[in-house]
């Protein structure tokens, strides 16, 4: 039997529901850095990837559920990230070719799915931690040409190199 | 009369007691006082007034209230239930008496609100003949049965009129001041000419009262006695009218009083209206400007949407740069190789279904053969892997080709959202500036609803001044009638004939006087004219330009013919420079002065001289002008008392006429002035 990434609703609890309130507010994308919490999900383990940042759940108090309609939607391109995840993370010692099998095979045990799964999200959880410190907590600089905040802080993503 | 001595203590900047003795040598008649801006010469100037008027310059000054003739640092040392004094002394000379003012008052700051304010002001002036060497005091309070209160105002008022203050105490704007009435003018140079007691005289015999009534001549005609039935009607009559112009005489004076009552008021809410204008100007502004505002939010709300939604979807961006660590670490891997070439999961499942493989072997279930092909099939995807990686690479060049583009979408965007906050920002300063201006209080229909009512009000005065002033006229016609009549009737007795005998001689002394009244009228614009013409000449040195005094006793300055043949018989020059107000003024005064000394041993009038005390008066003139002014001076007055800026001060070469010199002196890091003596 094959398992299949992408098919069940994903929560973020703890500072990273936190983090993810700062920008994010259902239905008011005036106060949101992303249209939908699976905008968030999505872009996220992309730049935990990006900066090799990756962090661990934390259970303290709060919830935020991605819910599976609209992860289904976006079912294609995650799974692309996953596959790049798969292919390009260097913390579990894989060979190559252990890490071509990992990304395009897919799992063959309940124990490797889950494994996976918890690493996407391990940079997810990451992402959200860079993109809480790049839109949320940075200051606008006298190089920002842009005087609101979360414009500046936007455009200022796109050129970081570091991201 | 002559100043001869100013003390100040705690005066406005001066703290402590300042003395200034004031030159009266007669060749030497000049007292300059020299100082730089701000440092406290005009303070002096104030001083003169305050101590004579009790009365400051304010114009200077943006709010009155913030004026104190208590020095300053006195006033922020005073604490609670504190007393402090300002004075001001003067002593003057004039025929045979020496006078001493002071001016006190007293400042406290009191419970329960303890604001510095003044509490009390004490004026009092000793007088003393120089022959007899007695004093007498005066308080302006009066004396204790509270008779003689204001009697000092009176005494000041004799020797230095405040009406005459413009042409003696020149203090700060008054070089450039057009807002005199050109009537106390004309009075102020009647006072100083000494044409004023004829007038009075004038007055007092034939013109005093309505229609004369309470002058001489009338009230001897009054005293006039007849009899008969047809002398009683006429008087009767006459009576009559005269009651009748004095009711009209006092109709119109409560009338004027009323109109200029409703003139005052019509100012006033036009004035309020006027800034309404604005005001009302200002919320249109406002309003337009909330508009742009809630457009300028709009736009920017939209922006911002399409920001995030483009946003949200550039995780594609942030990707693309991964796709060359895959291609990487993909490009020396044979993805073919780890695939059987063309052997999928239906290839096993069909061998395991015919239970034969493609070499013939059986493949029974559960033996060695069918567990290789389960494990075979575990790792044999239902696609090849080479295409599954090339499918994958695909898709992520798609996100890397379209990368750029979403960062575009954003940036442009973002342009514009920060156009939009700029113009919401100006808007709104622009209305929280526009804001202030307006008082939204005023209710402008209410004070327009009172305009109107107060210019009918206005016109209503207007009309009965205009009827009564026709009633006077008709009415002094029939008394006139009356008048001519009564002589007729009235009794041809002794005491009639020595009145008779008055009346005579009380109109011809009118007509004298009347006469040489209008005589020196005419003969003082003359002269002064000439002396006018030819004063601005030296002082200025001006060819090109003349002044002139007008019969109303304003001054122009007309441009000379430059032929004979010129068209023009006057051409009045317009739009004059500061310097010009104040050369035109200058000469004005300066040539009062010269012709009140012409005029002092007149035999019909007595003209009178006074001191002048000037206050940076050359502060806006070239230094030929200034020289050329200065020489005039000490010539024209008796007293020259000049506060100037120590540039001026050579530029005046006044030196060999200077009396007494003093400098004010004001350290940096103190916040009052001194004087200190020169010589």
């Amino acid at each position: 039997m094959g398992f299949e990434y992408f098919r069940k609703e994903v929560q973020i609890t703890g500072k990273h529901s936190r983090y993810v309130d700062e920008m994010w507010e259902q239905n008011q994308i005036q106060n949101s850095y992303f249209k939908r919490l699976v905008d968030l999900y999505v872009f996220a383990p992309v730049i935990g990837l990006r900066t090799r940042r990756k962090s661990v759940a934390d259970n303290s108090d709060g919830k935020r559920t991605v819910p599976v309609t609209q992860i289904l939607e976006l079912e294609k391109d995650l799974e692309i990230i996953m596959q790049t995840i798969l292919l390009l993370d260097d913390t579990s010692n894989l060979s190559v070719d252990q890490k071509i099998d990992r990304a395009f095979r897919g799992p063959s045990t309940e124990a490797e799915f889950k494994e996976n799964v918890n690493l996407f999200h391990d940079y997810m959880r990451g992402g959200i931690e860079v993109l809480h410190d790049c839109l949320v907590d940075r200051e606008l600089t006298i190089d920002d040409k842009y005087t609101d905040r979360r414009i500046g802080n936007l455009v200022a993503l796109f050129d970081n190199p570091l991201v | 009369m002559k100043f001869t001595q100013l003390k100040m203590v705690n005066f406005m900047r001066y703290k402590g007691t300042n003395i200034l003795d004031f030159s009266c040598n007669p060749e030497k008649n000049v007292t300059v006082v020299l100082g730089e801006n701000t440092a406290g010469k005009t303070t002096i100037a104030q001083a003169f007034r305050w101590a004579l008027y009790g009365e400051l310059i304010t114009t200077q000054y943006n709010d009155t209230k913030d004026i104190s003739v208590l020095n300053n640092e006195l006033l922020g040392e005073m604490g609670p239930n504190d007393y402090r004094d300002v004075v001001v002394e003067i002593d003057m000379e004039h025929e045979e008496k020496k006078y001493h003012l002071l001016r006190k008052a007293t400042f406290s700051r009191k419970f329960p609100k303890y604001i510095a304010r003044q509490e009390y002001e004490k004026l009092a002036m000793s007088i003393k003949e120089k022959n007899v060497g007695s004093t007498t005091l005066h308080d302006n309070a009066g004396d204790i049965n509270g008779k003689n209160k204001g009697i000092v105002d009176e005494i000041i008022s004799e020797l230095l009129p405040k009406s005459l203050s413009r042409y003696f105490l020149f203090d700060g704007e008054r070089w450039s001041d057009e807002k005199n009435k050109k009537t106390d003018i004309k009075e102020s140079v009647y006072a100083i000419m000494g044409i004023s007691p004829i007038k009075l005289m004038k007055m007092h015999l034939n013109e005093l009262g309505t229609y004369g009534r309470n002058s001489v001549v009338k009230q001897l005609k009054g005293k006039l006695t007849g009899s008969g039935d047809e002398y009683q009607k006429i008087n009767e009559n006459l009576q009559y009218y005269l009651s009748k112009i004095e009711i009209s005489q006092n109709k119109i004076s409560e009338a004027t009083k009323n109109m200029d009552y409703f003139k005052e008021k019509i100012d006033e809410s036009e004035s309020i209206l006027n800034a309404n204008k604005t005001i009302e100007l200002d919320q249109q502004k406002v309003k337009a400007l909330a508009r742009d505002k809630d457009n300028n939010e709009k736009y920017m709300k939209s922006y911002y949407a399409d920001i995030i939604t483009s946003f949200s979807k550039s995780y594609t961006y942030f990707a693309a740069p991964l796709l060359e660590e895959v291609i990487n670490i993909l490009k020396n891997v044979d993805l073919y190789g780890k695939d059987i070439p063309n052997i999928t999961n239906s290839t096993i499942d069909y061998i395991i279904k015919n239970e034969q493989c493609i070499c013939g072997h059986k493949v029974v279930k559960d033996s060695y053969e069918y567990q290789v092909l389960m494990k075979l099939k575990q790792v044999i995807p239902p696609m090849a892997i080479g295409t599954l990686v090339g499918n994958y690479q695909k898709e992520l060049r798609g996100w890397y080709a379209k990368s750029n583009e979403i960062f575009q979408t954003v940036k442009e965007k973002a342009n514009l959202y920060q156009g939009e906050k700029f113009s919401f920002e100006d808007n709104e300063n622009e209305i929280e500036k526009t804001n202030k201006r307006i008082d939204g209080k005023i209710n402008f229909q209410q004070e327009r609803l009172k305009m109107e009512a107060n210019k009918k009000n206005k016109k209503s005065e207007e009309d009965k001044i205009r009827i009564e002033t026709n009633n006077i006229d008709d009415f002094k016609n029939k008394a006139k009638i009356y008048e001519d009549q009564i002589s007729k009737y009235q009794d041809k007795s002794i005491q009639n004939a020595r009145i008779e005998k008055k009346i005579v001689y009380a109109e011809k002394l009118y007509e004298t006087a009347s006469k040489i009244y209008k005589k020196s009228e005419l003969n003082i614009l003359n002269e002064l004219n000439d002396i006018i013409k030819k004063n601005f000449e030296i002082m200025f040195n001006e060819k090109d330009k003349y002044a002139k005094l007008e019969d109303d006793y304003e001054i122009k300055l007309y441009y000379n013919r430059v032929n004979n043949m010129d068209g023009y018989s006057q051409m009045e020059a317009y739009g004059l420079s500061e310097g010009e107000k104040i050369a035109k003024n200058f000469v004005f005064i300066v040539s009062i002065m010269e012709l009140a000394n012409i005029k002092k041993n007149d035999s019909e009038c007595v003209a009178q001289t006074l001191p002048l005390v000037l206050d940076g008066p050359f502060s806006k003139l070239s230094s030929v002008n200034i020289e050329l002014i200065a020489q005039v001076l000490p010539k024209t007055a008796d007293q020259v008392i000049i506060f100037m800026l120590d540039k001026d001060w050579e530029h005046s070469k006044l030196e060999k006429y200077t009396g007494a010199k003093f400098a004010v002196l004001k350290e940096k890091e103190q916040n009052f002035a001194h004087i200190e003596k020169i010589y």
